[in-house]
C-alpha cells in the first residue's frame, strides 16, 4: 500500500499536476512528523500514519500554505472529514487541492474532485458521538463534579492555542479573542478566562468539528478538550437534526430553517 | 562563593522538605499529574516526582508569572485612582529540582528584567526564590545542553545543586550562593559536612555532543536574514505559543486591561513573538507579516540578539521546545541546518 502510494504521489509531483505532497514522514524518535514534500527524491520518506495525532487538514485550511501552487494530501479518515467540511464551508477547491485517501484496510482511494471526498464521507460515517462513549464518564458526574473537574482542566491551560492552531477548521485569519473592540474574551489565562476561551471555540465549531482530537493532542498538557466539542456537537444533533459536518451539507452555523427551534427567545 | 560541599542522605530529604514548609515556605516542585510532569506548589513529599523525565514548561514561573497583576484603577468622579499591587503578599518560595538549564535560564530572564527601567517585582519574586537544583542523572534525544555552554552538573544560577552519588545513597551538596548556605545552616540536622572530595562527574548523564556551533549559527543566521531557509525550516509549524510558554528563557509579554465599570484591573500575561498579531500594528502594517519571519526572529533572537546584548546564549538547550511541539519542529535539527546554509 505505501509503495503504491509514493508512486502515485511521485506521478503527480513529477507531472507537476501538484507542486508539494503534504504527509508524514518519520520524525524524532518514534514520533510522526508532518511534511511538506517537495523533491521526488523525498517521497520516499513518506510513511503510513497509524496513529495519527495532528490533523494534516490544518495545513490547507491555511491560505498560506496553497500559495505555493496545488498540493497533495495523503489524507487518513481524520483528514478525509475535515476536507468535507473546509470544501462544504468553500474554504478550498479543486483549483487548490489533490485529495489521496489512506483507509485503513481498504487501502489508497485517490479522489479526483473534493465533492468525491463528501460524498464518501456521506456514505461510510455513522455519527461521530454514535458510538461514542468519551462523553460517558463525564455525563455521570454530578453537576458539581463536573464543575470541579472543569476547574481544573481550565486552571492547567496556558493560553498557547496549539489547540486552535491545530485544528482544521479554526481557520479565521483574525480570531474572535484576537479582537479587542470589543474583548469579547479575556486574553489572560487565569481560570474564568480560560473557561471563556474554550467555551467560545466550542460554540465556533458547533456541528462543524469533525471529531479528530487534534486539539486534545497538541496540547502540551494533554487537556481533554475535545470533550467540548463532543459535547456541543451531541447537544446541535440532538436539537437541529442531522447537521453535523459528516452527515449533511446542511450545517447548523451556516443555514437556516423555518423549523429551527426558538424556545429560548422569550 | 568559596564554601565547603556538604552532604545529605537520601532518608534525609523528606526531613529536609518538612523543615522548609514548616518554616513557612512554598516549594515548587515536579509533580505526575494524569502523566503530565510539571511544576506545581507541593503540600505533601509525596506529591514529588523527581528523576526520569523533565518537566513540560520551566519554573520561569516563580519569577515571571504566567498572568500577573500589575496595578488596579477605580475611576472616582473626574481623577482615576491607581493602586499599585501588593508586594506583600508575594512568599517565599523554595523551587525544588529545577535542573541546570532551568537555573541558568533565571540568569537570563535576569538580564532581561533588570535592564533598564528594572522590573522590581520580578527582583522581589526573584530575592524572595531559593533555587535548589537537582544534577540531572539521565537525559534523552532532544537535550543539548552541552553544546550552548551547559552541562548536566552545571551549578550557575542556582542557590544550591544537589547531585545524587549512587553508592552513597545521597546527595552531594554544593552551595553557590549566601541563599543556599542559610538553607544548610538552618537545617543543621538533614547535612552533613564533607570533609573528603567526592567527584560528581561519574554520576551525570552523558548529553550527546553535537556539531552545534553558536557562533556560526548566529553567523548565519545574520548573513542569510533575507534568505530563503526560513521559509524551508517554518513549513510545518502551525504558529501556536507552546516553544515560548514552556522555555525557560522566552519572556515576551502582553498587557492587558481587564475593566468593569468604574474600576479594573492591568495584567502581564505570557505572550510568543510566534503569534500572527505580535508585530501587527494599529495602521495594520505588519513587519512580521509571515510565519518565516517570525521563525527567523526567534532564531536569531536566542542566538544572535541576545549574545549581542548580553553575551549569553538565548538558549539553555533543555530541548522542550521540541518535546512539547505538536509538529516535532525539533529545534536542535533546525539550528544543525542552519550552519551548513
Amino acid at each position: 500500500m505505501l509503495d503504491k502510494l509514493k508512486l502515485k504521489s511521485k506521478q503527480l509531483l513529477e507531472s507537476r499536476e501538484v507542486n508539494s505532497v503534504l504527509g508524514t514522514v518519520h520524525g524524532t524518535g518514534n514520533r510522526i512528523r508532518p511534511m511538506f514534500i517537495r523533491e521526488i527524491k523525498d517521497i520516499d520518506n513518506l510513511i503510513i500514519n497509524e496513529s495519527p495525532s495532528i490533523n494534516l487538514a490544518a495545513y490547507i485550511a491555511q491560505a498560506d500554505n496553497l500559495k505555493k501552487g496545488k498540493v497533495l494530501i495523503i489524507a487518513s479518515m481524520n483528514e478525509l472529514k475535515a476536507i468535507k467540511q473546509l470544501s462544504d464551508e468553500n474554504r478550498i477547491n479543486d483549483e487548490q487541492l489533490r485529495v489521496i485517501g489512506v483507509i485503513g484496510k481498504e487501502g489508497i482511494i485517490e479522489f479526483n474532485k473534493l465533492n468525491e471526498v463528501s460524498d464518501y464521507i456521506q456514505s461510510t460515517q455513522s455519527l461521530p458521538s454514535a458510538h461514542d462513549n468519551s462523553l460517558e464518564q463525564i455525563s455521570s458526574m454530578t453537576q458539581d463534579q463536573r464543575w470541579q473537574y472543569w476547574k481544573q482542566v481550565m486552571e492547567g491551560c496556558i493560553r498557547c492555542y496549539a489547540c486552535r492552531s491545530a485544528c482544521p477548521l479554526c481557520y479565521c485569519e483574525r480570531c474572535a479573542v484576537e479582537i479587542n473592540q470589543p474583548q469579547w474574551v479575556s486574553v489572560a489565562s487565569h481560570t474564568k478566562g480560560n473557561f471563556e476561551w474554550h467555551i467560545m471555540r466550542a460554540i465556533h465549531l458547533a456541528g462543524r468539528c469533525v471529531g479528530c482530537q487534534s486539539c486534545s493532542n497538541a496540547c502540551p498538557i494533554n487537556l481533554p478538550i475535545h470533550l467540548l466539542n463532543r459535547a456541543v456537537n451531541k447537544e446541535t444533533d440532538e436539537r437541529f437534526g442531522k447537521t453535523q459536518s459528516t452527515q449533511s451539507s446542511t450545517h447548523c452555523m451556516s443555514s437556516f430553517s423555518a423549523n429551527d427551534f426558538e424556545d429560548f427567545i422569550k | 562563593m568559596e564554601t565547603k560541599d556538604f552532604f545529605i542522605l537520601k532518608s534525609q530529604i523528606e526531613n529536609l522538605f518538612i523543615s522548609l514548609k514548616e518554616s513557612g515556605k512554598k516549594i515548587f516542585a515536579p509533580s505526575l499529574n494524569d502523566n503530565i510532569l510539571d511544576f506545581k506548589f507541593i503540600d505533601s513529599f509525596s506529591e514529588i516526582a523527581l528523576g526520569g523525565s523533565i518537566t513540560v514548561k520551566s519554573p520561569k514561573s516563580v519569577v515571571f508569572p504566567r498572568v500577573e497583576k500589575v496595578l488596579e484603577f477605580t475611576k472616582e468622579k473626574d481623577d482615576i485612582v491607581i493602586l499599585d499591587d501588593d508586594y506583600k503578599v508575594i512568599p517565599e518560595v523554595i523551587v525544588w529540582g529545577s535542573r541546570p538549564c532551568d537555573a541558568k535560564g533565571l540568569l537570563i530572564l535576569d538580564k532581561v528584567f533588570n535592564w533598564e527601567p528594572k522590573d522590581e517585582k520580578f527582583n522581589i519574586r526573584k530575592d524572595r526564590s531559593t533555587i535548589i537544583s537537582f544534577s540531572c542523572n539521565s537525559c534523552d534525544e532532544y537535550c543539548f545542553c552541552t553544546s550552548v555552554g551547559g552541562a548536566p552538573g552545571d551549578p550557575t544560577g542556582s542557590d544550591l545543586l544537589f547531585t545524587f552519588i549512587e553508592p552513597k545513597e545521597g546527595y552531594l551538596v554544593e552551595v553557590l550562593t549566601e541563599k543556599g548556605l542559610e538553607v544548610i545552616t538552618q537545617n543543621k540536622s538533614c547535612f552533613s559536612e564533607l570533609d573528603v572530595e567526592l567527584s560528581k562527574e561519574h554520576y551525570l548523564a552523558s548529553v550527546s555532543a553535537t556539531n552545534l556551533d553558536p557562533q556560526l549559527i548566529r553567523k548565519n543566521a545574520e548573513n542569510h536574514f533575507e534568505g530563503d531557509i526560513w521559509a524551508e525550516q517554518v513549513q510545518r509549524c502551525i504558529g501556536c505559543g507552546v516553544c515560548a510558554f514552556v522555555c525557560p528563557i522566552c519572556s515576551c509579554f502582553d498587557i492587558q486591561d481587564e475593566v468593569h465599570g468604574h474600576t479594573g484591573i492591568r495584567l502581564r500575561c505570557w505572550d510568543t513573538c510566534s503569534s500572527s498579531l505580535f508585530t501587527l500594528h494599529t495602521s495594520n502594517h505588519n513587519p512580521r507579516d509571515k510565519q518565516s519571519k517570525r521563525w527567523r526572529q526567534r532564531i536569531m533572537h536566542k542566538f544572535s540578539y541576545m549574545p549581542e546584548r548580553f553575551e549569553a546564549i538565548g538558549c539553555t538547550g533543555c530541548g522542550r521546545c521540541s518535546r512539547a511541539c505538536p509538529v516535532d519542529m525539533n529545534l536542535k535539527e533546525h539550528l544543525l541546518n542552519l550552519q551548513e546554509v
